[in-house]
């Protein structure tokens, strides 16, 4: 018995397999809102869910970003651009009991415990991607698990490439980075994040036409077709998308060629695109827009582009499988 | 003369045999026993430490890699891609499983001479074809001394020679808060889901077969 942990700066995603073989998936949104002792009535009366802790009263999870509307705030996330900080207590608190209620009790002392930890960011070597590690560890240990970490995007690669024996380029365009993995017959030949995911939309949208990012955010999630921007809004979003995309696509071509890669590589290999950010309408389509444009330069042949499954648990499913393979 | 750095066998005798190529005419190779090298595997790309025992350590980084060799009094590295320790971390975690267990290490180093590029002896002089000669006498001799070493060092080592074996222990950074989420009680809401395919099954079935 094993589970997957996706540790996501917007979701937290446990996934275990059930007795009949089915996987079985739970999410939480990786956010909260503290609100003082005085609102318990008011959130009674309105059966919202919360958590006490001192003199204070705090939403969790999904309900917290709609609450968080109702009383004109912004919800805290423990996560900022992938990692956690050392210095914000009160999150890293929250974020220990939102794993501990998706993962429930260990089916047996010590079950294994697969969780993702993101490659080190190429554009800022000055975070702290052992702190993170470490403290997620120490979670899952206090938690009765036994953790051990895996790369976040080469689980996209081990719940998406199956039929082709483990090989592919991985891009988990998650809220607070970006995750790459190349991979040759399961064997991690390059890896590395970008600190450009969702919330950098989001930020440089709202920049651009003067409004907040959670507006940018709420805007996105409603769900618009990048490929035909009916407003201003979607217009902004969808040149930060573009933006986005052509960053990877550049950063993937000159670190496979820094690495000299060219040699290991000899077919096409596919793209798995993956993550909440890639959830926009027609994202896929447009990725390869973009990327048609850049394919010449590309430094190795793709047989295709495709979605991942289910593109918010693939990771969690993905590291389940790891834990799975060493049962 | 072998295609890449690194080549690595398991002997006969159950040591893992590991060559590097030195330059375009010579290669290096040390033996050592799983125990060596079982320390070393899996290190962790992201804390820039060396992982592995006293005469055999890999360090993985996010772009490259290196491997440090412990012998006869020195100690020799290696610079290499990220992809090269990727592809001898799982060669060596392969021959791992085959090797025996409980052997003594030997010491020796064999050097090997690849005369193959010379193109025509018959233009050597006497005195290039001397010194030749004397390498080869010279590789075939440091052959026999491990041949004759091998049979002694076939014993099993003791608990208490095992327990003498050092590993490289990494240092604990950053301070971290212990049991969290003990002061919080309360209620939230998870979203579930449920997927029927076998198909994370099939993928961890395929997985194992391919890492084996």
């Amino acid at each position: 018995m094993s589970v997957g942990l996706d540790v996501g700066t917007m979701n937290l995603v446990a996934a275990r397999q059930g007795d009949g073989g089915e996987i079985g998936t739970k999410r939480v949104r990786d956010a909260f809102l503290d609100l003082p002792a005085s609102s318990k009535k008011l959130l009674k009366l309105s059966g919202a869910d919360f958590v006490e802790r001192d003199d204070q009263l705090l939403i969790v999870g999904d309900a917290a970003m709609e609450m968080a509307v109702m009383f004109n705030r912004e919800a805290r996330r423990p996560l900022q651009k992938g990692l956690v900080s050392s210095q914000d207590l009160d999150s890293l608190e929250i974020v220990a009991y939102m794993i501990k209620s998706i993962l429930g009790e260990p089916k047996k002392a010590g079950e294994c415990c697969y969780y993702s930890i993101p490659a080190s960011p190429i554009d800022n070597a000055d975070r702290d991607v052992i702190y993170h590690k470490r403290l997620f560890e120490r979670i899952l240990t206090d938690a009765g698990y036994t953790p051990i970490s895996g790369n976040e995007a080469m689980a996209i690669i081990y719940s998406q490439t199956a039929s082709e024996n483990f090989s592919g380029l991985a891009l988990s365009f998650g809220s607070g980075m970006t995750n790459i993995a190349l991979s040759n017959l399961s064997i991690e030949c390059l890896s590395f994040s970008l600190e450009h995911g969702g919330d950098w939309i989001d930020q440089g949208a709202a920049r651009s036409i003067g409004a907040t990012a959670s507006a940018m955010c709420a805007a996105k999630e409603e769900g618009f077709d990048l490929l035909s921007p009916k407003n201003r809004v979607e217009e902004a979003l969808s040149f930060y998308y573009k933006e986005l995309v052509e960053y990877v696509l550049d950063n993937v071509a000159r670190e496979f060629q820094s690495r000299n890669l060219s040699m290991s590589i000899r077919k096409p290999l596919p793209i798995i695109i993956s993550g909440g950010t890639s959830l926009a309408g027609n994202f896929v389509e447009f990725f390869a827009e973009v990327f048609d444009k850049k394919a010449d330069k590309f430094p190795f042949e793709v047989s295709e582009i495709r979605h991942a499954d289910d593109p918010l648990n693939a990771v969690a499913i993905g590291l389940l499988i790891q834990a799975m393979q060493e049962e | 003369m072998f295609p890449n750095l690194f080549h690595i066998a398991l002997t006969e005798e159950g040591f893992i045999s590991f060559s590097v190529r030195s330059n375009e005419n010579r290669s290096d190779q040390y033996f050592f026993t799983k125990e060596d090298i079982l320390p070393a595997l899996d290190d962790d790309p992201t804390d820039g430490e060396w992982s592995g025992s006293e005469v055999f350590s890999m360090k993985r980084q996010p772009n490259k890699g290196a491997v440090r060799i412990y012998s006869q009094g020195h100690t020799v590295q290696w610079l290499v891609g990220r992809q090269e320790i990727e592809i001898l971390n799982a060669q060596l975690k392969a021959l791992c499983e085959e090797a025996t267990v409980g052997l003594e290490r030997p010491e020796t180093v064999v050097i090997h001479s690849d005369f193959k590029k010379v193109t025509n002896r018959d233009m050597l002089s006497s005195n290039e074809m001397l010194r030749e000669i004397r390498t080869i006498i010279r590789e075939e001799l440091n052959k026999c001394i491990l041949a004759l070493e091998a049979p002694s060092v076939l014993r099993k080592m003791d608990e208490e020679k095992q327990s003498k074996q050092k590993t490289i222990i990494k240092p604990q950074e950053t301070f971290i808060p212990s049991h969290l989420a003990d002061g919080l009680e309360g209620t939230m809401s998870i979203q579930g889901s449920e997927h029927k395919s076998l198909n994370a099954l099939e993928a961890a079935k395929k997985l194992k077969e391919i890492k084996k």
